[in-house]
């Protein structure tokens, strides 16, 4: 076993992607994530107290795994579905109906954006309680914020895709809240329905927010976000184990 | 260096990896285990017990696309042996279905159906799915889903459509709702039934039509006492006929108690020969087309029945009862003849109340009751103050929403189908006071409505689906024709140039069919010309002058050329062949008689000769269905020789 993963780590192969031959240094360690796109927002060392799950509850781990299935899940979907509305409706019949496991990865996306908006706002009521706002984390706590809204954008515009009495409702409740907001709320409305009424023209509106623009605007932020917690000196704790009080050996 | 805890932790990796692997697996293999697929896996079991060799099924989602139709059916995923007319004995669902006109390929499963044609499961396609606005229809109802297509009244193969759409009209249900494709029937107006009816009858009718007479019509309405007395002393207020009517006083031969019995004789056989039970009912014996006279010399003012009898005309131009060509004594008589019989010995003279007072404010409230069950609906009443107050319009049923049906707390099944139903049945079980009266219907009735309601609905078919749509005949008969044929309501059972009813024979081509002297002859004393027949002409009494009238217009007019340039020779050798082809090649005589031998269903030979013209018989033997599209009269295929020789041998027969 041990000879085979030497074997592995010592191939040019292995060199060609991480580049860094040796691992049992702190520097080997360390060059290898500075080395790699992928894997460079993660921080070269990470305190053990951050590790436990009574300090993040893996929230943020959470939210970052469901915006992934949905990401892939999306995608799927994405190969059945037609934003007209003449099609819409049947494309989701479809999926439920003919398209193998269409069922399954259909309730995969819906619940896991159900998920997703729960576990990003447990995430950010564990960043407060943790006071991870404060200084020097106050832009990371506002591109949280932020994170927070593209989420419930995302769901909002997904709500409208499937074409059904619940959706275009939602959608009419919605758009008149915008509406609703003073000077500016009847152009809101009209911007974001793309017209008076919602129709052909709303739907490929938030086909393409819910598919692109948003998903594209939270990819960016989330990288953002995953730099400046390395950047800001890594996680604030919630609570903290009692035999994390005594310094690490090595 | 692995530590002991990471090996724990790798452990417990490794077991939720597989764990969730495992969930992963069920997706696919609930795919798999899928409802069609067992369906297809037994139908290609199933098959091999059948007599005949049946190609299995390739195992797979099968699927009907029509977009012009907007049809996806799945249906033939589990349904897989729907066309296949060579099963045998094989259950549900693999049966093929019965043998009808259209192709399953062409038109696609949902658009007769209904049911969710796109659904791959029993309980989402035609089970009770609470989401799909249109389930499938229970196979009772199913010819609703002709319906939608063909809209005339009678649809070939669909019986229990047409008889619910002959009952929608015969009850008249377009007085009250709007309904396309319906025409108001006749009912009698009630200008001047303060002098026709009695109150006490008017009483005895606003509490139960049934009660009164059998079949009645008119509905029950469930007035309670109060409303009936109220209505009944608002329409008795109402005694004066329109000036445009002119009324004779009774004679005095019909004043006496009892008429002379010469009298009564000899309105009795006028009484026959006109017919009148063709339509009206005496004792539960006769046609259905008028009301029950048993008892009419009870029910009516003896003024106007007389009256009535010499010209029903002057009382309304619509009604449908000919004005019969009586003479003023040969209308005495008939109306001494009623007078006399047509009596109800059960009413008991002590009931009747002498002097009626009537209820303070009657014409208001009877006024406000008269608008408020939409009266005016059905019976005129030339009055200020009377309006029309409609119920619900019909015109798309068939497809109302069902969240949008008003279920109230009546225990049935929340379908379309069901809510129809119980609704005709019983109006007031869904709303304690509404409107609708109860038409006590048959369960069988109850569906044939329900059926013909449900085919109103706004599915959208294109037009290259719908069958094409029978012209609506703006044939108006001008001048003196035109006014017989009013007077004697021939359109009520005859068909002109597609308009009128077709109880009897289409007229348009008769002048080619038949020959003067017989037409003439059929007039002065008409008979069936089939044993069979019970509806038969009456003798309409017409004059001389209008017997001629009418026969020369219908032989210069209603004729075909085409038809009359046949020239059958006539010898003894094709009279013979002839013969031989009746009696032994095409077996007519099974329905036809020849010599006092033969059939009852089709009118005798013997007579033909007399009656009908050559080129008729000839035309009409070639291809009967050309001339009358739903004769039973058989298309033997004859060739034009034959048909010759034929036509010959009835002709020669005497």
């Amino acid at each position: 076993m041990r000879r085979l993963y030497q074997i592995i780590i010592s191939s040019e192969f292995w060199k060609s992607i991480f580049r860094t031959r040796n691992f049992s240094t702190n520097l080997g360690r360390s060059m290898v994530i500075f080395n790699n796109l992928f894997l460079h927002i993660l921080p070269v060392k990470t305190k053990r107290e951050t590790l436990h799950f009574g300090a993040t509850m893996y929230l943020g781990f959470i939210s970052f795994s469901l915006f992934v299935i949905l990401t892939l899940t999306g995608i799927y979907l994405m190969l059945y579905y037609h934003p007209s509305v003449p099609q819409a409706y049947w494309d989701m019949k479809d999926l439920q109906f003919a398209v193998s496991n269409g069922v399954f990865i259909r309730n995969l996306h819906r619940w896991s954006a159900h998920a997703m908006v729960a576990a990003v706002f447990l995430h950010m009521l564990r960043v407060f309680y943790a006071g991870a706002y404060k200084t020097p984390k106050q832009f990371n706590w506002g591109m949280g914020i932020m994170l927070l809204i593209l989420t419930l954008l995302l769901s909002y515009t997904g709500y409208l895709l499937p074409w059904d009495q619940l959706a275009y409702w939602a959608v009419s409740v919605g758009a008149n809240m915008a509406d609703a907001a003073p000077v500016i709320g009847p152009k809101l409305k009209f911007l974001l329905l793309g017209g008076n009424n919602i129709g052909e023209n709303t739907l490929i509106r938030f086909y393409v927010l819910h598919c692109v623009i948003l998903p594209l605007a939270a990819a960016g932020l989330i990288g953002v976000h995953f730099w400046r917690v390395r950047k800001d000196g890594g996680v604030t704790p919630l609570f903290r184990k009692r035999s994390e009080q005594i310094p690490d050996n090595e | 260096m692995l530590t002991n805890k990471v090996k724990d932790k790798s452990t417990v990796f490794a077991i939720t990896s597989l764990l969730f692997l495992g969930v992963l697996a069920i997706s696919p293999t609930k795919d798999y285990f899928s409802e069609w697929r067992a369906y297809q896996k037994e139908f290609n079991r199933l098959i091999k017990d059948q007599p005949r060799r049946i190609k299995p099924v390739e195992i797979g989602i099968k699927q009907i696309w029509l977009p012009e139709l907007g049809v996806t059916d799945r249906c033939t995923s589990c349904h897989v042996g729907i066309s296949n007319q060579k099963l045998v004995d094989i259950p549900a669902p693999f049966k093929p279905h019965p043998i009808m006109y259209h192709d399953s390929e062409e038109f696609g499963c949902t658009p007769c159906h209904n049911g969710q044609g796109i659904a791959t499961t029993v309980e989402e396609s035609v089970g009770h799915e609470e989401f799909w606005d249109s389930p499938m229809l229970p196979l009772p109802f199913t010819e609703a889903g002709c319906g939608t297509c063909h809209k005339e009244v009678t649809v070939n193969d669909a019986p229990l459509l047409s008889k619910g759409r002959l009952l929608m009209q015969e009850l008249n249900c377009v007085a009250c709702h709007i309904l396309p494709g319906f025409k108001p029937e006749y009912v009698p107006p009630l200008d001047g039934v303060g002098k026709k009816r009695s109150r006490d009858w008017l009483v005895r009718w606003l509490t139960d039509p049934r009660s009164v007479h059998v079949t009645a019509k008119m509905p029950d309405f469930r007035l309670n006492m109060e409303e009936v007395d109220i209505l009944a002393d608002f329409l008795m207020s109402f005694d004066t006929y329109p000036e445009t009517v002119e009324i004779i006083p009774l004679p005095d031969e019909l004043k006496k108690e009892w008429p002379d019995d010469d009298w009564v004789n000899m309105g009795a056989k006028h009484f026959r020969e006109a017919r009148c039970i063709s339509c009206h009912q005496i004792n539960g014996k006769g046609g259905h087309l008028a009301p029950e006279i048993g008892k009419i010399a009870s029910e009516v003012t003896h003024e106007w029945l007389y009256n009535y009898i010499r010209n029903p005309r002057e009382f309304h131009a619509g009604v449908p009862m000919p004005q019969y060509g009586f003479s003023e004594k040969q209308t005495k008589t008939v109306t001494a003849y009623i007078l006399s019989e047509f009596q109800d010995w059960d009413i008991e003279e002590d009931s009747i109340e002498a002097v009626h007072t009537p209820v303070p404010g009657f014409y208001q409230k009877g006024l406000e009751l008269f608008n408020h069950y939409n009266c005016m609906g059905c019976h005129e009443l030339n009055v200020q103050g009377i309006g029309r107050n409609m119920g619900p319009v019909l015109t798309n049923i068939g497809s109302k929403p069902q969240p949008e049906l008003e279920f109230g707390d009546v225990d049935i099944v929340h379908t379309r189908t069901a809510y129809i139903y119980e609704k005709i049945k019983n109006p007031h079980q869904f709303l304690e006071n509404s409107r609708m009266p109860i038409f006590d219907l048959e369960e069988k009735e109850l569906k044939a409505i329900t059926v013909a309601l449900l085919s109103m609905n706004d599915k959208k078919i294109p037009s290259n689906y719908l069958p094409p749509e029978s012209a609506i005949s703006t044939y108006e008969p001008q001048g003196m024709f035109g006014q017989l044929v009013d007077k004697y309501s021939c359109f009520s059972c005859h068909v002109i140039n597609g308009k009128g009813y077709l109880l009897a024979s289409d007229l348009t081509l008769e002048g080619s069919r038949v020959h003067l002297d017989w037409m003439k002859h059929y007039f002065e004393i008409p008979y069936t010309l089939r044993p069979t027949l019970t509806e038969r002409m009456p003798n309409l009494f017409l004059q001389e002058s209008e017997i001629e009238y009418l026969s020369d217009y219908i032989s210069t007019v209603f004729v075909n050329d085409e038809i009359d340039e046949v020239e059958i020779k006539m010898n003894e050798e094709v009279v013979q062949r002839g013969k031989k082809l009746v009696n032994d090649i095409y077996g007519c005589v099974s329905c036809h008689q020849v010599d006092g031998k033969g059939g009852y269903v089709g009118p005798p030979f013997n007579e033909t000769g007399k009656r009908s013209k050559p080129g008729w018989i000839y035309n009409w033997i070639k291809n009967p269905q050309k001339y009358r599209p739903d004769t039973i009269d058989p298309n033997a295929g004859l060739t034009d020789e034959e048909a010759k020789q034929i036509t010959a041998y009835i002709l020669n027969l005497k």
